[in-house]
């Protein structure tokens, strides 16, 4: 079973983790936050199912929803 | 709304983790001591497998060193390279690139152990963190690192593997005796110190969020408490880099100061090791302070031992607050969720990551420490420091060694100082009145209040 992509988010359902704007890859998170890996990691358990919004540039849980969705493209 | 491709729209989704960094650390440091403990229930060792370079005067007899165990590096190279790439795959990270930087990493690692162990360099006090964390700060701000290198470079993943094979020098019985003085320690701290820094920062006008992330950060674990909280609170980009560059500054500081001022009121390894635990931020930066303090015992400097310093320190800062994370996190979601943005749409407090941000590599410090009071259960004491110290213990704490080596210079390498955020003086301010507290709190209750614990810790 996989962290990222695991545990209560519904297939095609209109969360952040289905979002286009949402940046779930722990390396991109990590180029993204400097100083991020001297000292910690986006790998780590503590990070859970967290990313990225691209949109709003802000860190949350996959699970949260707003009224920007938009679905990744196929 | 349609989000414009090349400005908002996220890479392709990443390869699948297959499992969270903790539990690879957790696999593979209960490996190494089940190896160990099968290998020595069998009358054999890993002791030849895990080699560490020894106490040496002069090129000619640190030439006859090498020339002797030469095919141990290299096998135990191999091995470790092996390891370490094979979870990095797992972890969806470039198996290619990690196994390069990996090779250059055990090789500087060797020739910061090899002079960590040169006698005149003990005389100076240079112990292996110092000398490491300042090779990998030279080489990070003096010369380009290529990418290849960078993806080997993971402090966070190789101080988890050491803390796992730190929990097999500490027998089950020290860990539940301190536990619960450690677990109430750090909670004084914890709490004190979260309080004192959010406080500090709403009265200097900062962000809720970005209070709570630099509360967190001082108080409960380093970037880890950092980057738990920004999830759990919908931080913003620019403020986590803050609160990452604030708490990496004081951290770097922490592991030389700390040491120094333990030295200075002459605390014992015990005390001094707890303190650290109460005060420094983030594990590997504590390990660092903790081992680079434990040596100043070798020549009785201080009192105690080595291994005090890293066990009070674990006690302290992994049992007694990394634990508690996902609480901690869990409560923040829901004063954000219901305080601070109480229209957002589809947010719930998620009561799961009290587990889901559970650091799991503390199950693998406790599993281990477990396994190894199992495998000396009944063994007189004479016996278990004639045998089983040097043929179980022995192999494992070398491993432990490299672990920590590997992570002290990649924290080193890691710290591009031009690639940090600049940092708010409201932000530096409210951190840093904590940064006090917590100091004094923790000398306190580290030497005096609960100074007679850590004083005699596993003796």
């Amino acid at each position: 079973m996989t962290r990222r992509f695991a545990s209560g988010v519904r297939p095609g359902g209109n969360t952040c983790g289905t979002c286009r704007s949402f940046e779930a890859d722990p390396q991109r998170i990590e180029a993204m936050l400097p100083g991020l890996t001297v000292l910690g990691s986006a790998y780590a358990s503590v990070a859970a199912d967290d990313g990225m919004c691209l949109r709003h540039d802000t860190y949350h849980s996959r699970r949260l929803s707003c009224a920007d969705f938009a679905p990744v493209e196929a | 709304m349609t989000v414009g491709r090349t400005i908002h729209e996220a890479g392709p989704p990443a390869e699948r983790a297959w499992l969270a960094e903790d539990w690879w650390a957790v696999m593979i440091g209960l490996a190494v001591v089940i190896a160990s403990v099968t290998t020595f229930l069998s009358g054999v060792s890993l002791s030849w497998f895990a080699v560490l370079p020894e106490a040496w005067s002069d090129l000619p007899e640190l030439w006859a060193q090498f020339s002797r165990d030469g095919a141990r590096y290299g096998v135990q190279g191999a091995v470790l390279l092996v390891v370490f790439t094979g979870a990095a795959r797992l972890m969806s990270q470039r198996a290619g690139n990690f196994a390069r930087g990996f090779v250059v990493i055990y090789l500087l690692s060797m020739v910061i152990l090899t002079i960590s162990a040169w006698r005149n360099t003990r005389l100076l006090y240079l112990e292996t963190p110092i000398i490491a964390l300042a090779v990998g700060l030279i080489l990070a701000n003096t010369v380009r690192i290529p990418a290849w290198l960078q993806t080997s470079l993971r402090a966070e993943f190789y101080i988890k593997v050491g803390v796992v094979l730190l929990g097999a020098t500490l027998p089950l019985p020290v860990i539940l005796q301190a536990g619960p003085i450690a677990i109430l320690q750090a909670s004084i701290a914890s709490i004190v110190t979260f309080l004192v820094i959010y406080n500090v920062g709403r009265f200097l006008n900062l962000d809720r969020r970005l209070a709570a992330m630099l509360a967190g950060g001082g108080s409960i674990c380093g970037l880890s408490a950092v980057i738990a909280i920004a999830g759990a609170v919908r931080a913003k980009r620019e403020d986590i880099t803050v609160a990452t560059t604030i708490v990496v500054g004081w951290a770097m500081v922490m592991i030389v100061l700390l040491p120094l001022l333990a030295r200075a009121w002459f605390l014992s390894t015990g005390v001094g090791g707890a303190w650290i635990g109460t005060s420094e931020y983030a594990d590997a930066a504590g390990f660092a302070a903790a081992q680079t303090y434990g040596g100043f015992a070798r020549d009785g400097l201080i009192a105690g031992t080595p291994d005090q310093a890293l066990w009070s320190y674990t006690l302290v800062k992994v049992v007694g607050r990394d634990m508690w994370i996902g609480i901690w996190a869990a409560l923040l979601s829901f004063v954000a969720i219901t305080k601070w943005e109480p229209s957002g749409t589809g947010n719930h407090v998620d009561l799961a990551q009290i587990w889901t941000r559970f650091p799991k590599f503390i199950l693998g410090f406790i599993f281990a420490s477990l396994l190894i009071t199992w495998a000396g259960h009944g063994t007189a004491i004479a016996a278990f420091d004639s045998t089983a110290r040097p043929l179980l213990i022995a192999p494992i704490d070398a491993l432990r060694n490299w672990a920590f080596t590997f992570s002290f210079l990649s924290i080193g390498a890691s710290l591009r100082v031009r690639h940090l955020a600049p940092v708010t003086g409201d932000a530096f301010v409210a951190f840093s009145v904590g940064v006090v507290v917590n100091l004094t709190l923790g000398f306190v209750l580290s030497a005096v209040v609960f100074s007679s614990y850590w004083t005699s810790i596993a003796r």
